[in-house]
């Protein structure tokens, strides 16, 4: 008696659960993102193929400059209660979403998948978005740190754009030969969070963090070297410019190398126009080294069930290998989906025609969660470093004393 | 006309015709009174006295903007707020920026007044032109300067270039970075002055300068100093507040252009406020530097005013 | 006159030589600003005093700007907010001043010295208490929060105080015999003719709050909602250099409103400002 009673119980409870499913309510998501410069365009294409596949749901687009303000904004709403439903984040801030509970664990929605593996989400690009056992989001742009080389002024200086240097010792000694307007290379040292900092320590071999979660590890021999890579870089020709005005020296010609994300590689390339060509290198990388994963993750904020159903599909659409290709084709982020790298279908015939964008696809092997501190000045940690890395590369003081300085003040900040 | 006879008569019958009636026409005066001004008081009240009020309490408690509780922690803050490197180079960098835009906008700005003054055409020309910048969006003029002073491909660089004179990483280099923000500033209020002064100089007698050149005042010179500046006073106090107090409250061009960096080298109290209280949520640490910005700008003001009170030569 | 200041004519050469060299100083970020927003890519970022380009791109730059942007949106705004505030300001503050300089009644002076007081407080230090109290009765992003911070103003009040006290008291007495309320006696009486003040102290208003940063940085996100000054500074941001003619394009079509309209009524600004100065 008592199981017919259960089983009619269930049978009612899931013809009431999948009501809101056949009632097709308009829902409309607002889409948090950034990066306009180089996103708008997929943003803007691919959620609207995705509202005429999905009626019933809008997609409202918002965007702000950068990861960094897309938190500040987080954490604004999050007090004022108009966070918006989906956010593509930063990487680097999966931890602080996680810990102040400003995003959705996805791992429910993802156990109800009857798929999921065979959507080609690799594993090693997923953690980049977990935190402790939970997944917060489905990454959706990955790039790493990169080398841009201006193939001309390359020439000019007496080098061999088709070899180019592959180590930083090298790349230092080119970059000496190599004469340009704006300056012979330059290191992009104000992305989001000291990204190329935590680049720099941690393709060494080296760590951010020492295991207690509240020690600095960067001091070691791995944060000197950084430092003194940095020297280098600021004694081979580095004009201090901001990382925008430098995007655009390089973009016009007058710069000769650039270190900075392998997210623009298509667009410099479009804007050089055939005036020059360019080459990439990867970021060295030393034996047992890792990069920090740039780029952004989808995470749903909602706390509605009825959007929060919506935004998943929209995560699923946006993370699938259809908007991934068209995602990597306009802008040269690195898609998640294996399926989207790996079959000709989608990009493999792509990469292979472009080896440029191979080069940043082929470091996905070694590439790790963005490192951020925690903590609750963990904001006011980024510009500690940027400073000190800029005293390093303006040559106003040695490696050494920086790295102190810096160790100290940031451990002041992680207390 | 006869109105000085009707204010006879009408001083000589009493204060206002209605008020034979007494009580009720000063009630009825009391009710008017209090219901035109009652908006406008409640407003000042509710927008100005009320948050002023709530920054110092704010300021005393180590409140987190979205916490649900607080504590009161004395003065906490504000030894927080002074031990800060970060907040003494912006203070320090606020009073420099001050020091150089004030008497810069004042020289340049009578500097300009007189020479259009002295001159007999294009008057309304040269003074228009030298009033847009101060009618212009300092956010959309900001990046029009970015564009100038970009180190390689910016006009000032390519033109001292041109020129054969040293450059400079105009907005990336710790020791130009503020005086080019002050030079900002001198080109934005430097319009504001002028006018104010092109207004005071015409209204200076000419017979106080026939006076002067009687008296033996023959050079430009001579006279500036003997009649034009003296008679200057009123406007030179007013201006000089009024530039202090916009030099001191400079937001627009730090936010755009630098952001408070190289480092914090040009910081300001405005953008540390700014930066403090909305983008790292520190509320407490913000309120107390609002009470000392505040504390800081009524002071300005009050001494300003009494002082330059004392030194002004009213006719 | 200064006729009698009398400079022979080798200085007033020198005189107007001077004026140009400022003007031409003052002027060029407007030139340059104008002549980037009709260049294109190639031209803007080469080495070359140019003001005119040699392949005109600005239908291109100057197109983008309006639909990359929602700039005819942020201009919207901006007029929307101004003009509330402006409508509001004096209907506020007029009244207020009429009070205090026209009747008599107790804490008159007290209140007085309240707006004497709030000339004192520069607006920016309210803004992290009137950012939470926003938050508090949720009206922070929308055009309330723009608006209703500033529709009292202590610098409205003792202006219009300053004018209205210049009106003679008979003017006043008279409209009272007539019958008229206190009411109607600002408005149709004594608002009209202070109308130098009212004009001067619009001025300071809408320019103050069209080209103001700071506050709608705080207290807007939509886009749809922003005034100009933060709509520019959101595409430049959004931009991130790449594209800089159209950001030029999109910084002329910014100032241009003020400007046109301050070079049509230069006189009422220029007395206006003085005015309202020297008072």
């Amino acid at each position: 008696m008592l199981k017919t009673i259960g089983a009619l119980v269930a049978l009612f409870m899931a013809v009431i659960g999948s009501l809101p499913a056949l009632a097709q309510d308009p829902v409309t998501l607002s889409v948090l993102y950034s990066g306009a410069y180089v996103n708008r365009a997929p943003m803007e294409q691919l959620s609207a193929q995705f509202e005429a596949s999905h009626p019933g749901v809008k997609i409202k687009l918002e965007d702000v400059k950068g990861y960094t303000e897309m938190t500040q904004l987080m954490l604004r709403t999050a007090v004022t209660g108009d966070m918006p439903d989906v956010g593509f984040q930063g990487l680097s801030f999966v931890r602080l979403f996680a810990e102040r509970k400003l995003a959705l664990p996805l791992d429910e929605f993802i156990a109800k998948e009857p798929s999921w593996t065979a959507l080609g989400y690799s594993e090693s690009v997923m953690n980049t978005a977990r935190q402790g056992q939970a997944t917060y989001g489905i990454p959706f742009e990955i790039s790493v740190p990169t080398i841009y080389f201006n193939a001309s002024l390359v020439t000019e200086a007496g080098g061999d754009p088709d070899h180019l240097p592959t180590t930083w010792p090298e790349i230092v000694s080119l970059a000496r030969k190599i004469k340009a307007k704006s300056g012979a290379i330059y290191f992009d040292y104000t992305p989001t969070a000291n990204w190329t900092f935590i680049a720099l320590v941690e393709s060494q071999g080296g760590r951010m963090i020492a295991d207690d979660d509240r020690t600095v590890a960067f001091d070691g021999k791995e944060g000197l070297q950084a430092l003194q890579i940095l020297k280098s870089i600021g004694e081979a020709g580095m004009t201090d410019m901001t990382r925008d005005q430098a995007k655009q020296a390089f973009a016009e010609g007058s710069l000769g190398i650039l270190v900075t994300s392998s997210s623009d590689i298509t667009l410099y390339t479009k804007q050089a126009g055939g005036r020059f060509d360019i080459r990439v290198v990867p970021f060295p990388v030393s034996e047992g080294g890792l990069l920090p994963a740039g780029g952004n993750a989808v995470m749903i904020h909602t706390k509605d069930p009825a959007k929060q159903r919506a935004a998943w599909q929209y995560v699923k659409f946006m993370t699938g290998p259809d908007a991934q290709t068209t995602m990597a084709k306009l802008t040269s982020y690195m898609p998640v989906n294996d399926l989207a790298i790996s079959d000709p279908k989608y990009l493999q015939t792509y990469y292979q025609d472009q080896p440029n964008l191979l080069v940043p696809v082929k470091q996905l092997p070694v590439v790790t969660s963005w490192f951020s501190f925690p903590g609750r000045n963990s904001l006011k940690v980024t510009p500690v470093i940027e400073n000190s890395m800029r005293d390093v590369l303006i040559l106003n003081k040695p490696p050494k004393t920086v790295l102190t300085d810096m160790a100290n003040d940031v451990q002041q900040l992680l207390d | 006309m006869s109105l000085p006879n009707r204010k006879r008569e009408a001083r000589g019958r009493g204060a206002s015709p209605a008020s034979a009636n007494g009580r009720s026409t000063r009630l009825s005066d009391m009710i008017a009174a209090w219901t035109l001004a009652g908006p406008a008081l409640f407003l000042l009240i509710v927008l100005f006295f009320l948050p002023v009020l709530a920054v110092f309490v704010i300021a005393l408690t180590d409140w987190q903007f979205g916490a649900s509780t607080l504590s009161f922690v004395g003065l906490a803050n504000f030894e927080e707020v002074f031990a800060d490197r970060g907040f003494r180079a912006s203070l320090f960098n606020t009073v420099a920026y001050v020091a150089i835009v004030v008497p810069g906008t004042i020289v340049l700005g009578l500097g300009v007044a007189l020479l259009i003054e002295s001159g007999k055409s294009f008057r309304a020309f040269y003074r228009a032109i030298h009033f847009l910048p101060y009618m212009a969006t300092l956010a959309a003029m900001s990046i029009a300067w970015e564009a100038l002073l970009h180190p390689t491909i910016g006009l000032v660089n390519q033109t001292l270039a041109g020129l054969g004179l040293p450059t400079a990483n105009w907005l990336r280099d710790e020791t130009t970075v503020l005086p080019v923000l002050a030079a900002i500033g001198i080109w934005q209020n430097l319009g504001f002055a002028m006018v104010l002064f092109l207004a005071g100089l015409k209204s200076i007698p000419q017979d106080l300068y026939y006076a002067a050149e009687v008296d033996g005042a023959d050079l430009w010179l001579d006279r500036l100093r003997t009649v034009t500046l003296p008679m200057l006073g009123p406007v030179f106090m007013f201006v000089f507040i009024v530039v202090a107090l916009k030099a001191f409250e400079t937001f627009d061009t730090v936010h755009v252009l630098t952001q408070g960096g190289p480092g914090h080298a040009s910081e300001m109290l405005m953008f540390t406020l700014y930066r403090e209280s909305f983008e790292f949520f520190r509320t407490g640490y913000g309120a107390a530097v609002t009470v000392v910005f505040l504390l800081i700008a009524v002071a300005l003001t009050l001494f300003q005013a009494s002082f330059m009170d004392k030194k002004v030569h009213y006719q | 006159m200064m006729k009698s200041m009398g400079l022979s004519t080798p200085s007033a050469i020198v005189c107007q030589a001077l004026l140009l060299c400022t003007s031409a100083i003052i002027l060029l970020p407007f030139v340059w600003m104008g002549s980037l927003s009709i260049k294109p890519p190639g031209e803007i970022f080469r080495v070359s005093f140019a003001l005119l380009p040699e392949h005109f791109y600005g239908i291109e730059n100057y197109s983008q700007a309006l639909t990359a942007a929602p700039l005819t949106r942020y201009m919207v705004n901006g007029l929307l907010v101004c003009s509330a505030i402006l409508t509001l300001q004096v209907l506020v503050c007029a009244p207020c001043a009429y009070a205090l300089a026209k009747l008599q009644f107790r804490g008159r002076d007290m209140l007085f010295g309240l707006v004497l007081i709030g000339l004192l407080i520069p607006h920016q230090v309210l803004a992290l208490p009137l950012f939470i109290f926003g938050y508090q009765i949720g009206i922070l992003n929308t055009y309330a929060a723009l608006i209703l911070p500033f529709i009292v103003s202590p610098f409205g009040i003792f202006l219009f105080r300053q004018f209205f006290k210049a009106i003679p008291d008979d003017v006043v007495h008279a409209a009272r015999l007539d019958g008229l309320s206190e009411f109607a006696i600002v408005w149709r009486i004594i608002l009209p003719m202070a109308l130098p003040a009212v004009i001067a102290f619009s001025i300071f208003s809408v320019v103050g709050h069209w080209n103001d940063l700071f506050w709608p940085l705080i207290a807007v996100r939509d886009q749809d909602l922003m005034p100009p000054s933060i709509g520019i500074v959101t595409f430049r941001d959004a931009e991130s250099g790449s594209d800089y003619g159209p950001l030029m394009a999109a910084s002329v079509i910014v100032i241009a409103p003020l400007l046109i309209c301050f070079l049509a009524a230069q006189r009422y600004f220029i007395e206006g400002l003085t005015a309202g100065g020297v008072k």
